[in-house]
């Protein structure tokens, strides 16, 4: 609630006069908006890729073991490290993901370089992050579903899709519940990976509520006074967030 | 599944998706051995086409990685340690330490759980510049010598201790101390293993907060240190990449070696 | 005749008189005050380049931590491009960690001057009474840090931006590095030439607010007003766009979307890359590029220097320069950091940095040197463009507080325009933007 002078020191009680000043950017509301739009789109890539993982792996075929030891690889590396990886791999033109688009037939693809990528390259990284925690939980649901209930199901004629939407995912919900509570939550939450692969950019257009308070306390202004009340949105955001989700997914999941 | 061919259909599924998985590292590993031009902009940078230490050697040149490393392992060790330490020591209290409210000990706690890290920095940071202590190791973990999480596993598992040992123990003249150290950690360590391994991997893995109270490279710790040499070795590709190899190397034998842990680690705080 | 001793020594008591008395109306810049160097000084310098320009620049640090001799040892830091040293100082002013030396960016310079952290070289007390003398500076430099006519920090690495090229591919269109394009349209055209007869992509350069300022300069056009800044006034406004500037980047976009020019973004490094591995038969970038390049290119490289479309209009020699951050730091520091400066400003050292990197020589003797014994023709071409360099308000480039912020917005500008965006508007919106920070910045400095 102060405001601060050229080199960050608060200089004065300003009241509410920095909120009101955040309400009525027009970046910030743009802010909130791309910290939404990744949150949905890391959660449900997250939820979409651990399952497309888990689900054949949880197959108990001979020779899957192989695989889930693979699974744990994302984890051997920080995401710090994860992030310099692809953003090696996502160089404009000489990275290896604009030489396979190039090899396909398509062309220099921007990922770190146009608005319209950015998001979903920073997403793709997010959710390779976090391959061996997600698949790992569901894959640990997915192993304690009782065999009698396939079986069941087998005998009934259910083929493989309808399996699937109809009885594991449903058992798996509890599960399912907590992998996209504790995600969305990360997604929020998520730095490390932006700052190292776009530092927000091109154009903000990565530029999340977790970058926004950095750059504004930390991108040379030292504006301390937009940076905290940037804060509490994040910190009331993940609050409701908790208390929404709690209260209506815990509805629709099914308890044994 | 009783059909080869579906079989067979899983295995090549499966097969590529291992594969695109792996391709990040891969792709450092190779241009971290590859002699200049590290990378090359073709196809060729998905095999190792060639081998030489420079990089490895540029990378040391340009940053104090073997410093940075030995000021990691000194957070791993400070904040795990005092973390583990504190965890338990609350945990015991709330559990064995007859409070009337121990309900409303916890509940302060997990509100402090649901405050995310990300919403204090700023304040934490002017704190600590006024302590005085930016730009040392100390302002790395001091913050994190608590955490409301271990607590709260901890706690679940201590919950679940049958009492009739501990009131045993208790007639056999057992003080608290003797009971926390000869009783109960021992029956509960595949929990208090977790807590730690997953502390020590969030000490090793930490980036925004060290970012912003070190300053010095002999200062960093090992995450932000990598970036920062990233950044400076520009358009040396093959330093950057060979820091990144070099970075990764304990947390890849950590990973290899406590795989189980690791696994129970998730489930647990899932099923909680 | 004095021939008597008497007379002899009077005679010399008074030419030792008439000599002092001559000494001190020679008009040196003074005071020449010493300090006495107690003990071994330690001081943080912080730097922003990376790569070989770090290399270079690292190679000279430790040659001056070995062979001073007032037992200086300079303590390099590396803080992150220009942008982000920027930040840090800022937060750094916060509880007076401020290093006394530092390798501060072109468009620093206003507020470093503004700021009241940094002290003019030649005001500092030395360790031998020698005071700080910017007369070796090629002027072009010291053009730039040159306020009130005081030179206020030492250019340590100049850089003026060139074409660096492939000679093959551009005779694969019929074109030729002895007959250059005269103005940066035409250049476009030639990207566009090498594309249709190649089907490899002619030029690459980064999106970065750096080439609208120099596209305004090489047309002589005077980047903000009044005077760039350069003058008594403090710059109150930008004033960039105009006709040429428009029909330019509208090329741009066209190249761009067609394939002539690769996209990479505001990434320097890339664009680099691109061109090093033979993506690109041209490339834009800094005089340092060339160090780069070099190294990691397997054909030969050369260069030819940014056509000049007007009178009067040229490159804008930017790069970076050494400031002494005297404010609240000790006389021992301060002295130590001119010595640091002076070994950095001499020939000798001037001249390894550009055989090492391409940075142009700040120091006229080295470049006097250079321009008669350098045989490499990319080389040669960069030096003769400094020499060139005509000396006016538009290509001293402009100077004002508000450049962090108002240069991100033309950056997002380019950017919107490399994406398609209506070039006019997404050019006067960004300078709408910057001359509302420069109006905002200007009541912040003053209170």
């Amino acid at each position: 609630m102060q405001s601060t002078n050229l080199f960050g020191q608060p200089n004065g009680f300003v009241g509410s006069d920095n909120f009101a000043a955040m309400f009525s950017d027009p970046d910030f509301w743009r802010t909130l908006g791309i910290t939404v739009l990744f949150m949905l789109g890391s959660v449900a890539g997250k939820v979409i890729v651990g399952l497309a993982i888990a689900l054949p792996v949880s197959q108990r075929v001979r020779g899957t073991g192989v695989f889930r030891a693979s699974v744990l690889i994302p984890m051997a590396v920080s995401t710090a490290v994860a992030g310099l990886a692809f953003r090696a791999l996502m160089t404009p033109s000489t990275g290896l993901f604009d030489v396979i688009a190039r090899a396909l037939g398509g062309d220099n693809v921007g990922w770190l370089t146009s608005t319209n990528v950015s998001l979903l390259s920073v997403i793709i990284v997010d959710v390779w992050t976090a391959i061996g925690f997600t698949v790992l939980l569901l894959l640990a649901a997915l192993d304690s579903i009782d065999k009698q209930v396939f079986e069941a199901a087998d005998v009934d004629g259910a083929r493989f899709w309808r399996r699937t939407f109809s009885i594991t995912l449903p058992l798996i919900t509890p599960t399912l519940f907590f992998v996209v509570v504790t995600q969305s939550i990360q997604a929020l939450r998520e730095f490390t990976i932006i700052n190292v692969l776009t530092a927000g950019g091109p154009a903000d257009s990565t530029r999340t509520l977790v970058i926004d308070i950095y750059q504004a306390a930390f991108g040379g202004t030292a504006d301390y006074g937009a940076s905290s009340a940037r804060s509490i949105i994040l910190l009331v955001l993940i609050l409701a967030l908790t208390a929404i989700q709690f209260g209506v997914l815990e509805r629709r999941v099914n308890y044994r | 599944m009783k059909k080869p061919v579906a079989h067979i259909a899983l295995f090549a599924y499966l097969a590529v998706v291992a594969l695109v998985i792996i391709l990040p590292l891969v792709y450092v590993l190779f241009g971290s051995i590859r002699p200049t031009p590290a990378i090359t902009g073709t196809l060729w940078d998905l095999l190792p086409t060639g081998f030489t230490w420079d990089h490895f050697a540029s990378a040391f040149n340009r940053a104090p990685i073997l410093r940075q490393m030995l000021n990691s392992a000194i957070v791993v060790v400070a904040q795990t340690g005092l973390q583990v330490l504190t965890s338990v020591l609350a945990a015991y209290a709330i559990v064995f330490g007859n409070f009337r409210r121990p309900g409303l000990i916890l509940g302060a706690y997990l509100v402090t759980m649901m405050i995310p890290n990300e919403a204090t920095v700023v304040a934490n940071y002017l704190t600590i510049r006024q302590l005085g202590l930016f730009d040392t190791i100390v302002a790395v973990f001091m913050p994190f010598v608590a955490s409301a999480y271990s607590i709260f596993l901890l706690r679940q598992t201590f919950l679940g201790f049958p009492t009739e040992i501990k009131e045993a123990a208790t007639v056999d003249g057992a003080g608290p101390m003797r009971f926390l150290f000869r009783f109960l950690l021992p029956l509960t360590r595949p929990t208090v293993m977790t807590v730690t391994l997953v502390s020590a991997i969030a000490a090793w893995n930490g980036y925004l907060w060290p970012l912003l109270v070190t300053e010095s490279p002999t200062a960093r710790t090992v995450q932000v240190g990598v970036k920062a040499l990233f950044d400076e070795a520009d358009t040396d590709f093959g330093a950057g990449l060979a820091g990144l190899i070099v970075v990764s190397i304990p947390t890849i034998i950590l990973v290899i070696v406590g795989q189980k842990f690791l696994a129970r680690g998730l489930t647990e705080g899932a099923v909680k | 005749m004095i021939r008597t001793r008497k007379g002899v020594a009077a005679g010399v008591t008074l030419a030792a008189v008439a000599s002092l008395i001559l000494a001190g109306c020679s008009g040196q810049p003074q005071p020449q005050e010493t300090v006495a160097a107690d003990g071994p000084v330690s001081i943080d310098f912080w730097y922003s380049v990376g790569g070989s320009s770090a290399d270079a620049l690292m190679k000279q640090v430790d040659a001056f931590n070995s062979s001073n001799s007032f037992n200086i040892t300079i303590n390099p830091i590396y803080q992150g491009d220009y942008t982000e040293t920027a930040a840090k100082l800022t937060n750094a002013v916060q509880s007076g960690d401020t290093p006394v030396l530092l390798q501060g960016g072109d468009t620093f310079s206003a507020y470093l001057h503004d700021s009241g952290l940094a002290t003019a070289p030649e005001s500092v007390a030395t360790f031998d009474g020698q005071a700080y003398n910017g007369d070796g500076v090629v002027a072009a430099a010291a053009n730039y840090y040159t306020f009130d006519s005081k030179l206020w920090a030492v250019p340590l690495m100049v850089s003026q931006p060139a074409v660096f090229f492939d000679a093959t591919k551009l005779q694969a269109a019929g074109l030729s590095g002895e007959n250059p394009p005269k103005s940066i349209d035409e250049l476009f055209d030639w990207a566009d030439k090498i594309y249709a007869a190649t089907g490899a992509a002619g030029l690459v350069f980064q999106q970065n607010e750096w080439w609208n300022e120099q596209f305004s300069a090489l047309n002589n056009v005077v980047y903000c007003t009044p005077d760039n800044g350069l003058g008594s006034e403090a710059a109150t406004a930008f004033d960039f766009v105009n006709d040429d500037l428009v029909n330019v980047w509208t090329h741009y976009q066209k190249s761009l979307q067609a394939g002539a020019i690769v996209n990479v973004g505001s990434d320097g490094v890339a664009a680099q890359n691109a061109f090093s591995v033979g993506q690109a038969a041209m490339l834009l970038a800094s005089s340092a590029s060339l160090g780069t390049t070099t190294a990691a290119a397997a054909f030969d490289i050369n260069a030819f220097a940014l056509p000049v479309a007007t009178e009067g209009g040229g490159a804008v020699p930017g790069g970076s320069a050494l400031w002494v951050l005297g404010e609240g730091h000790s006389d021992n520091e301060k002295a130590a950091a001119v010595e640091f400066a002076r070994f950095m400003g001499s020939a000798d050292v001037q001249r390894q940095i550009f055989e090492d990197s391409g940075y142009l020589p700040s120091n006229q003797e080295a470049l006097d040197g250079l321009l008669t014994s350098e045989t490499s023709q990319p080389k040669l071409a960069l030096l003769k463009q400094l020499t060139a360099t005509a000396k006016t308000s538009a290509t001293g480039g402009c100077h004002n507080g508000a450049f962090g912020q108002s240069r991100a917005d033309v950056r997002s500008a380019i950017q919107a325009i490399a994406g398609g965006a209506d070039v006019q508007s997404s050019l006067e919106n960004a300078q709408s933007k910057g001359t509302d920070q420069l109006a905002d910045y200007n009541k912040r400095a003053s209170k």
